[in-house]
């Protein structure tokens, strides 16, 4: 008897473990704050959740929110978390504080976030309402920019999207198509596995990719594409010579450090795909 | 005493005739209507388990499938859109409407209502007063169905989920073409800019094109094409098409697909759903595509350029299908479950 209770005690420790630390269902969104160690925050849009691990792995907290958390970000070593109520059509804008470990609600906007880009010395984020977006800049306090009639969102402080139309070069965007913002080559057009750029004042085909990217990151020397086949796709910007480092399914978000050291999310199978690019080798997956 | 004794046996045994007579005479009285004595005729304002609909002018058609027999057949409640209000006008039914299952789709198109039937496998157009004007037993069971408008005389196009089968018949039900697939042609679409109907299969990620013109009764052989992007995201469920793309939602993983109809057939992943999507409705006019989840209770609202989650709405009861109306800008949302239509305001997202 006593026999057969250990068995069953190991079989459901073997089967359950300590649980995921990361503990929800299509997290969609990574951002990451660098201090003694790196701290990733996730949140999933669908759940409703947040979670605070170290790039090691090791959870610090979670929890709830009461809205759809759209995207978060990270900027002077606070994360910033783009929440949307969407029953009152209205945008929550909470920061986190590591240190001081709480959860601050920072702003409201009436209207739908419709997106948010690293700007100069700010976040740059977008919200529509009434037919028209309003920019907004958040350092500490947000403040209003200016308005674009229309669905726009941000691709740096002086570029953005208004219904299918690229500004300032006012360049057609073709619908179905993915826009990648990025400060040194400017926006990438992605549609399915085909990457053009944009050159006076079109989109000019710049490579066919393995698989369609989901996700991106710019480096002063290379692009970093994430694709759907699970490979981060590394293009060399001079010669546009293409390494690949397998990333895990369905690499919707990504997130990195200045020495690369790069996590990469998986919206599916939930998990962090830690990459080393220096060393160009997967280095663990924290599931 | 005797014989008044056998003037009322007499007597009962007369009523008794008179009451068997008359219980046959109500039974033949009520056949010749159509009814038997236990099913209920639906009224204006009946919904029962719809599984369709479609507006022309400030009129609304919902497609009742009439799934657990509360009424006498499947059937169409027509509703007058006046802004958040609807004024029930009127039921529509097929001839003979017991022997009958509308439970297929309708279309509306040059004041005709074309609906199919999967009972004996029916094509049923109606008036919009309500009269049978046409009908064509196809067999089977022809589920989608398009008509395609040419110079050269219009054509109705119906995909068969039991025969696998796409037809293209007259407007006179005279066949013109019959393709023949592996799959059940589970959903079609018309580009007239490039004059092509594209075919999407359940249980496949394969999608066919065929290239139509009605104008030249010019056909071409049907061609096949994965869409999945990855080769493993499968099985479609509901396409739609708007300026050349199509846009598909898939069974596995429930997920988004755009499809470049204009160059190769490149396809892009376009968002991961939570709950398993049944429909999807373009609103050119709106910038906007509409994912409906029946089975989540739930409409995901897409700008489609910049491509961008709006919103999501919690829609109670199972909707199935969500129409926009042009006049009233408003849209009308079908619940399979509930017996009232639902009416969302797309400026403030109000749902009543």
């Amino acid at each position: 008897m006593k026999k057969s209770l250990i068995i069953v005690f190991l079989f459901l420790l073997g089967c359950g473990g300590g649980g995921n630390i990361i503990n929800m269902s299509f997290p969609d969104s990574v951002s990451l704050v660098k201090e003694e160690a790196d701290y990733i925050y996730i949140t999933s849009r669908a759940d409703r959740k947040w979670l605070l691990i170290t790039g090691e792995g090791e959870k610090i907290d979670s929890g709830n929110l009461g809205c759809a958390p759209i995207k978060n970000m990270a900027f002077l070593r606070k994360f910033f978390i783009f929440c949307e109520k969407e029953d009152e059509l209205k945008v929550e804008i909470y920061t986190h504080e590591r240190y001081k470990d709480t959860l601050k609600l920072t702003g409201e906007i009436q209207g739908i976030f419709t997106g948010s880009v690293l700007c100069d010395d700010g976040i740059c984020f977008t919200v529509y309402k009434d037919g028209k977006t309003i920019f907004y800049k958040i350092v500490n306090d947000i403040k209003e920019l200016f308005s674009k009639e229309g669905i726009c969102i941000p691709l740096s402080l002086s570029s953005y999207i208004c219904d299918g139309i690229l500004y300032p070069d006012k360049v057609e965007t073709p619908d179905g198509g993915l826009i990648f913002p990025d400060q040194i080559s400017g926006p990438i057009l992605s549609i399915g596995r085909e990457i053009s750029v944009l050159k006076d004042e079109s989109f000019v085909h710049l490579l066919t990719l393995k698989g369609q990217p989901l996700s991106f990151l710019s480096f002063d020397d290379k692009m970093l594409f994430f694709d759907i086949l699970g490979y981060a796709r590394i293009i060399d910007r001079k010669t546009l010579e293409e390494t690949s480092i397998s990333c895990g399914s369905y690499p919707v978000s990504a997130t990195a450090t200045v020495e690369e050291r790069v996590y990469v999310l998986n919206e599916l199978n939930p998990s962090i795909t830690v990459l080393d690019l220096k060393g160009m080798k997967e280095i663990k997956t924290i599931w | 005493m005797v014989k008044n004794s056998i003037k009322g046996l007499l007597m009962g045994a007369m009523k008794e005739k008179l009451k068997g007579w008359f219980i046959i005479s109500l039974l033949l009285f009520f056949n010749s209507c159509g009814f038997t004595p236990d099913c209920v005729k639906p009224k204006a304002g009946d919904l029962s388990y719809p599984v369709d609909g479609a507006i022309e002018g400030d009129k609304l058609f919902v497609l009742n499938s009439d799934e657990n027999f509360d009424y006498c057949s499947s059937f169409i409640s027509v509703f007058k859109t006046d802004g958040e209000n609807l004024t029930p006008v009127s039921v529509i039914l097929p001839k003979r409407h017991e022997d009958f299952n509308l439970a297929g789709k309708i279309m509306i198109s040059n004041g005709k209502i074309f609906v199919t039937e999967r009972g004996k496998g029916m094509i049923f157009v109606f008036s919009e007063g309500g009269e049978v004007m046409d009908y064509f037993e196809e067999g089977g069971n022809p589920y989608g169905i398009l008509f395609i408008e040419g110079e050269g005389g219009n054509r109705i196009v119906t995909a068969n989920i039991k025969t696998n089968t796409v037809n293209i018949y007259t407007e006179k039900f005279e066949k013109v073409h019959s393709i023949s697939y592996s799959y059940p042609p589970l959903s079609t679409v018309y580009d007239k800019n490039s004059k092509r109907i594209f075919v999407g299969f359940s249980n496949s990620s394969d999608m066919a094109v065929i290239n139509f013109d009605p104008y030249s009764d010019d056909y071409q052989k049907s061609e096949r094409f994965s869409i999945s992007p990855d080769g493993t995201i499968s099985y479609i469920k509901a396409i739609s098409i708007y300026d050349g793309g199509i846009y598909a939602v898939m069974e596995s993983p429930y997920s988004l697909l755009f499809v470049d109809a204009n160059s190769h057939f490149s396809t892009s992943l376009l968002y991961f759903f939570k709950e398993r999507i049944l429909s999807l409705e373009i609103i050119e006019e709106k910038n906007l595509l509409l994912a409906i989840s029946p089975f989540g209770d739930m409409i995901y609202g897409f700008s489609l350029n910049p491509f961008l989650l709006m919103w999501k709405i919690n829609v109670k009861g199972n909707p199935v299908r969500a129409i926009y109306s042009q006049k009233t800008g408003l849209i009308y949302i079908i619940p399979m479950m509930e017996k009232k239509i639902k009416v969302l305001n797309l400026e403030t997202l109000e749902l009543r």
